[in-house]
This record gives C-alpha cells, structure tokens and sequence, in this order.
C-alpha cells in the first residue's frame, strides 16, 4: 500500500446482518474495506460469525449484506459471475475423493463449463492444466500432482485447497482458517505466499486466523468479531490490546515486542 | 525450508518437472481409455455368448448368418435369434447402463455410497405399482395390455423419486436425510408390496413374485427402443454436467464456493436418474446390484473424474448385466433363471475383485 488507495478500492461490506433460522448470527455488521494488494485477518473466538461473514460477504447465505469490490456492487451478479471474482476457501478439508490432485485443481477451474467427456486430449483443458500447475508450484507440491486425494494427509489436502482457490486467479480470496492443519513450517510459508501474491497481483485476501502472532506479524489489517458483532478493526499492533483480548478472547494476556522488534501475545492465564 | 521453494537450489531430488506430470496425467487418461474400451470390448464378447448359448444352441457362423440374412433362414431360428435373443442381449446392455449411470448419479449428488435406486426405494416403488396392476387390477387408462404393469411401475418409481426430491427441499434437509428417507421408502413399499401379496389370488401372487425376481424375459423390442431413446436422451445431460458433479465430490459448500449451482445440479441429477432407473426397472423388475456396485467399479478403476466415471459406471454396469444374463441360461440348462438373482451371484465376486485390490491411480 504505497501510493494513497482511492477510498472505494477493495473489498467492503456493509449491514450484513444474517440469520439461521430465529437466530441472528451476524448483526448488522460493517467490515472493511479490505485493501488490494494487503493481507487481512478475521478474528475472533469459536462462533463468533467469522465463517458466516466470509459466506455472506461472497454471497453463499442469504443476507441483506451489501457487498462492494473496488466500488462495484457484487450483490447482484450470478452465482458463477461473484465467485470468479471473489473466492470464498470453505474452513473444511476438501473431501478425500479418488481423484489425483492435478484434475481436483483442473475440476476447480472447470465447475462452470460443459464437459467434454472420453476425450484422451486434453487441449480443451490447457489452460486450466497450466494454471493447475502453476499453483502446485507455487505451494511447493508438485510431487502431489499425480497423487489421489484419498491418498494424503489432511494438511496436505488442505494445501491443494490452497493451490485449488489460488489457481481460479479471483481478485478477492477470503481463506477460512486456511492454516488450521499445517505445520509451522507451512503455516509461515503459506502466510509468505499469500503476501507475495497479494502484493504482486493486488489480491484482496481476507483470512481466518486463531494465531494471534502471525496476525500480529503477518497481516496488514485486522477485523475482530465478537458475538456476531464487529467489535474493533485496523492495524494489528492497535487491535490487539490486553483489553480486547481479555474483553474478546477471556484470557489475560501482554503483547510484548521482542529486540527485534517482532511483537507477540504471552498469555498469563484464563480470565 | 526446501519444500516450498521447489525452483531454489535444495530443490528435493523427488519433485518431478511439470513436463514428466504432464507426460504422466496423460499416460492416466490413456489409461483409462483403454480400460473404457476393455468394458466395452468385454460387453461386446459377453453379448455374443448371451447369443450363441442357451436351448437351441446356435453356432456363431449360424448367428451371423441370420442377423444378417434373416429371410434365408428357417422361421423358428429367424424368431429365435430377432424376436428373443437379441433384445434379451440388448436388453441387459440397457438396463445394466441405465442402472449403472444412476447409481452413480446418486452417489455424488447425495454423498453416499449406498445410494442406488435399489436402496433409494424406486425399485420397491416399482415393485408397488406393479403389484397395483397385477392384484388389484389397477392400471393407467389407454395403456396396450402388454405395458400395463411397466407402466404402472414406471409411474410409481418417478413417484418415489419425486417424492426424494421433496424431501431434499425441505428446510433442514441434509443429503442424508434424503438418503435415510430413501431407505424409509424401501420399507414401506416393501410393506406394501407384501400386504398385496397377502391379498392376492393364487395366480396373482405368482405372477408378482416373478415380477419381483427381475427378469429379461418380459422384453419386447418397443421397449428396447424406448429405453435406448431416454438414454441418448438423458446420458449427454449426465456428460456435460461432469465438471460440476466431479467439483461437488470434494464437498457441497466448495462447490458452491467454486460457482457451482448445487441445487440446480442436485435436480437435474435426479431428474436424470428417475427417468432411466424408473423406465429401467418398470421393463425388467426388481435387479438390485447393478445400481450399487457398478459405480464402485468404476470409481476404483478410473477414479473419479465423471468424465470417465459416468461412462465406466454405465460400462461396468451394462457387464454385470449382460454376464448375468449369461450364467442366468446357462446354471440350468434348458432353464432360464431369473436375473435379478443371478445379479448379485455373479456380481458380487467382480465386485470384490476390483474393490479388494489395492488402491492407487497410477
Ligand atoms: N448452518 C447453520 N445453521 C445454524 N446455525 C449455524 C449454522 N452455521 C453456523 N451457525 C451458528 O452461527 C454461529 C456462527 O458460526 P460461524 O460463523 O461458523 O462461527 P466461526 O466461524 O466464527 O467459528 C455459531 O454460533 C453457529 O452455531
Ligand atoms: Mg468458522
């Protein structure tokens, strides 16, 4: 975010209110906006409405949310129109089916076209075959590419979830807790590539996250939810005070910052 | 830190470059191809043997001969070969199809791999309407003799599934709530069907027994034709909403999240599969295996792109039909057993065959 951002550029929301059923999940809530080129974290404790304000917000429940992306309203387009543009990554696993991991990625970028079935050429599916490929590698999982998904851990297919949503080139990915089954190392790569990706293509990505360090560290904004309200957003190190951690989460907790600079949450106890 | 950064000098000695995965998924669609072709290739000898087997044995040149010359032959063999060997054999490729395609349908739309119209209840639903006609004497109006009872089947099985898909709208409704109503279904028509069996005269009871045992032998050539026709009606449909139905393997809210219309894929998958297992068990009865194993075949030999899973579950099941049909004649000579409880005889080793083998794609 170098140069001044036009005010309308990014992903913005606005009254999202939601209900299941009798219940209001999310309540009138105004998020964003969520700039180009930034990497943004959505907290917030179990069942807070994170998952339910990234589905609202790529129009998958139905709600009276009002969502723009870069000044153009999204709230009125097919189905298939909005989720090209702004990609919502579900917080489940994708399924262990018998299927290899380069055609699960093929199938990703195909869902909206006419199949061309018994055809041994796969001309028709180049392009798609190529950006597959290009997401594999981008994660570092080539050697999966052959691989059936039934055959792999969970984090694993978690990261061909990645390269799955990745490889669609939408302008907005809201990632829901994308790193929930990785292991360090690849939680911080991951958070590496989404950074880098965002600030080559100006993506908006949006994620989940439940590390508190990594969004302290490693994202640009963050939206804090509560109860099915937004409570705080803006930069990291402002959020996340021991009053909204206390407030939010129920623990006491200091943020520190180590010599380097870094900052982290040490946690003294429940609250 | 080497694992993400495959371009950087530690590369990992494993990674292939993404010519050899190139070269690699291409070597996987030929090979499904090729195993395509082999079912088919198989269904084509098995269709042979249906011909040249059974009472009044043919030799092939014999068989040839009058496929191809049928004035030059004797009437009995002509009748033998046109108006009964020949739509049996066909009949079984048909149906076996038909099944197969709508199991597998339903396994993806409903996440299950129980799901089939045998276990869904429209082969019982079927089985209802039936009874309907041959006890109670029921039937549609201004339907010939000779298709009363398909017709009543017919009816009744789209009414089950109709019914599923009622069920699959309601609010709260999950797949498996469509599934457990499914099996709900089976009970009930099966119940059903037994009180008509209490109440049914000697003949009629006979009569709904065989009905319920699943056979060929009440194949006429009209209705080889008809379910021939629905299938190049329905099966390109099936093909072209492949993409989607392969997206929604890997979970319904990523599909949607992907684009995919789920509710509208949802119903034209059941749309599909009403009209052809409903057509296909109102013609020959109650053939339960078929629809649930054939898809399990397929997925296990080609994997699940429905690209090549569609019509392998149609191939795999057009097999185990036509094999059945086969073994049907020939377990007693001079007697043609039922195919319905040939079916599972003579799946269930196939079955297991491909299913215990270890898994892996390539
Ligand atoms: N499909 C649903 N039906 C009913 N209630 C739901 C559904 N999905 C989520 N909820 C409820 O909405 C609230 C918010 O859920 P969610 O957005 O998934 O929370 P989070 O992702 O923050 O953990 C939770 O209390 C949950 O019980
Ligand atoms: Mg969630």
């Amino acid at each position: 975010m170098t140069s001044a951002p036009s005010p309308q550029a990014g992903l913005s929301a606005t009254h999202v209110t939601v209900q299941y059923g009798r219940r209001i999940v999310l309540q009138d809530v105004t998020a964003g906006p969520f700039r180009p080129g930034s990497v943004c974290a959505l907290l917030g404790p179990n069942g807070s409405g994170k998952s339910t304000l990234m589905r609202a917000m790529a129009g998958l429940v139905p709600s009276s949310a009002c969502v723009t992306l870069n000044g153009a309203e999204l709230s009125g387009m097919s189905l298939t129109d909005r989720t090209a543009r702004c990609l919502y990554l579900p917080q489940a696993l994708p399924a262990a089916v018998h299927l290899p991991v380069l055609e699960a990625l093929i199938a990703a970028r195909k869902t909206a076209d006419r199949a061309r079935v018994l055809s041994a050429s796969d001309a028709p599916e180049e392009d798609a075959i190529q950006s597959a490929l290009e997401s594999l590698t981008l994660f570092g999982i080539p050697q999966l590419a052959m691989q059936a998904m039934d055959e792999l851990s969970g984090g694993q297919r978690q990261l061909v979830g990645l390269a799955q949503a990745l490889s669609r080139k939408p302008d907005t990915l809201l990632l829901d807790e994308p790193l929930s089954a990785l292991d360090l190392h690849h939680q911080f790569a991951v958070m590496d590539i989404l950074r880098r990706e965002s600030t080559a293509h100006q993506l908006v990505i949006v994620l989940v996250l439940h590390d508190l360090n990594i969004a302290l560290n490693m994202t640009d904004f963050v939206t804090v939810l509560h109860d099915g309200q937004m409570v705080a957003s803006g930069p990291p190190a402002a959020v996340l005070t021991p009053d909204l951690l206390r407030e939010v989460y129920r623990v006491h907790a200091r943020v520190e910052e180590g010599a380097d600079g870094r900052k982290f949450v040490s946690v003294d106890g429940i609250a | 830190m080497t694992a993400l950064r495959p371009s950087g000098p530690s590369q990992p000695s494993g990674t292939p470059s993404l010519a050899q995965i190139r070269a690699a998924y291409q070597a996987l669609l030929a090979r499904r191809l090729s195993i395509l072709a082999i079912l088919g290739g198989a269904i084509c000898l098995s269709v042979l043997l249906d011909f040249s087997l059974g009472p009044a044995g043919l030799s092939p040149a014999q068989l040839i001969h009058t496929l191809l010359h049928p004035s030059t032959v004797p009437a009995s063999q002509r009748i033998i070969v046109w108006q009964i060997r020949l739509p049996y054999a066909l009949m079984a490729v048909c149906v076996g199809a038909a099944l197969g395609l709508s199991g597998a349908e339903m396994q993806t739309i409903l996440a299950n791999p129980l799901a089939s119209p045998f276990t869904l209840g429209v082969s019982a639903a079927a089985a209802f309407g039936a009874s309907l006609a041959l006890v109670l004497g029921l039937h549609l109006p201004g339907l010939p003799d000779t298709w009363l009872i398909a017709g009543n089947a017919f009816v009744c099985a789209i009414g089950s599934v109709f019914l599923l898909d009622v069920v699959g709208h309601l609010r709260h409704a999950r797949t498996s709530t469509v599934v457990l109503f499914g099996i709900a279904l089976v009970f009930t028509f099966q119940a059903l069907v037994s009180l008509m069996q209490f109440m049914a005269s000697e003949d009629a009871l006979q009569d709904l027994v065989f009905w319920t045992m699943g056979s060929l032998t009440r194949t006429t050539w009209p209705k080889v034709g008809l379910l021939a026709a629905m299938g190049a009606l329905v099966v390109p449909f099936s093909f072209r909403a492949a993409w989607s139905l392969t997206t929604l393997r890997m979970g319904e809210e990523r599909a949607a999240s992907l684009g995919v219309n789920v509710p509208r894929v949802r119903r034209g998958a059941l749309l599909r599969v009403s009209l052809l297992s409903a057509l296909a068990v109102s013609f020959v009865g109650i053939i339960g295996f078929v629809g649930l194993v054939a898809p399990h075949i397929a997925r296990r030999l080609l994997g699940e792109d429905h690209r090549f899973y569609l019509p392998g579950s149609m191939l795999a099941g057009a097999l185990i039909l036509s094999l059945s049909s086969v073994t049907a004649r020939m377990l007693i000579p001079g007697v043609i057993i039922p195919t319905g409880i040939v079916t599972a005889l003579v799946g269930i080793p196939f079955f297991l065959s491909i299913v215990l083998r270890q898994r892996g794609l390539s």
